[in-house]
């Protein structure tokens, strides 16, 4: 860079930065006329500006969507791992008083009573007073629950409930129960409202 | 070139987040993306990183709001929380030896210098994004935020703890360096 000094250089940088006084971009404005080595400089520059900003624009500008839901279960699921290196130390005990009880009970089989697998479902939902079967036919196995109490979300209040797939992968969903009141016939809605 | 008052119109949003406002937090989630995937990049030189370490922001912004003090401080804060995150990546990746040793100069022990072929789809993109990852951590960090952002040497000086001359000094450096490697590309 012979021709060209560092001030000069830092003179082009911040003009294309937008940085300069009036004062300072007319000085390197004349310079820019008056010598090509600076005013080839400066068009490299402007290249490099342009092809990064238009590289960058391809980074920032993904729409890869981001999902506060799925952020709150991913904190759920941080809190049930942590969890579990603490009963971790409860399953010594556990696996012993377990061995001890499988020698005094005696399992179904032995009382002469049939062991069917065990097959666990959802809870039944409740529509309009009838319970509903949650699921139906061949989609009776997919999911099984993995928790007898549904875990509540302390942000969100909903309830975070651990199923696992057919595929062996553990899933956590998130459910969002709405509450509905019945109303007596001929009672103001605005009022029973108001009265919750 | 962001105004002061762009910055100063957040504080009430950021006092709806902190008192629980979701559509709130979405609507500066909206707005300021781009930034914080712009400082992900700028310092963790990694494009494929971006979008979980993005993610851990604002999962830590949505429930760490509360440790911000003062609503006008929200940019230093925010940009802390985001440097946090992407250091935090870049050791991590570090540890499980998937990226290349950091340049030699680079201020950042932890912050790489970027996987073998950046994800950019088209081909010229690909060819600066690797130039950009390759700059030494230092360069490239207020260079990005520069280019992304449109940030001035003030606020980059900022939110990095530098003075303005320093700020200068890099971006003049990031350029010189990225005009060696795309010579061919802005001949």
């Amino acid at each position: 860079m012979s021709e060209i000094n560092e001030q000069l250089e830092r003179l082009i940088v911040r003009s294309l930065d937008g940085d300069l006084s009036e004062d300072e971009e007319l000085a390197l404005s004349r310079e820019i006329l008056r010598n090509p080595q600076a005013r080839r400089l400066m068009a490299e520059y402007q290249g490099v500006d342009d092809l990064s900003a238009a590289a960058l624009k391809s980074i920032v500008d993904d729409p890869t969507p981001i999902y506060v839901g799925i952020s709150r279960a991913r904190e759920v699921r941080t809190t049930q791992s942590s969890g579990r290196k603490k009963t971790w130390y409860w399953l010594v005990p556990g696996a012993i008083a377990a061995a001890l009880l499988a020698l005094i009970v005696p399992v179904p089989s032995q009382l002469g009573v049939d062991r069917s697998p065990v097959v666990s479902f959802p809870p039944a939902s409740v529509f309009n007073d009838r319970p509903t079967i949650p699921f139906h036919g061949d989609q009776r196995d997919l999911m099984r629950p993995v928790h007898s109490t549904p875990a509540i979300h302390r942000d969100t209040g909903r309830e975070i409930i651990g199923v696992q797939g057919d595929d062996g992968n553990l899933y956590w969903i998130e459910v969002e129960r709405s509450r509905t009141v019945k109303l007596p016939p001929g009672s103001n809605s605005r009022a029973a409202w108001n009265s919750l | 070139m962001p105004l002061a008052d762009e910055f100063e119109a957040e504080e009430p949003v950021i006092e709806a987040i902190r008192g629980g406002d979701r559509y709130a937090f979405e609507e500066f989630l909206r707005r300021r993306n781009r930034w914080v995937r712009g400082v992900v990049f700028g310092i963790l030189g990694r494009q494929d990183c971006v979008d979980d370490v993005t993610q851990q922001v604002w999962t830590a912004v949505w429930l760490r709001i509360g440790e911000l003090r003062d609503n006008r401080s929200w940019r230093p804060w925010l940009y802390r929380l985001v440097r946090n995150a992407a250091l935090d990546a870049g050791r991590e990746l570090s540890r499980r030896r998937f990226i290349k040793q950091p340049a030699s100069d680079s201020a950042d022990p932890g912050v790489a210098t970027g996987p073998e072929e950046p994800v950019a789809k088209d081909e010229k993109h690909r060819e600066v994004l690797a130039a950009i990852q390759s700059l030494p951590a230092i360069y490239r960090e207020p260079f990005v935020l520069r280019h992304v952002n449109g940030w001035s040497y003030r606020e980059i000086g900022e939110v990095m703890g530098l003075p303005v001359d320093s700020v200068e000094t890099r971006l003049v450096r990031a350029r010189r360096y990225l005009r060696e490697s795309l010579k061919d590309r802005i001949a």
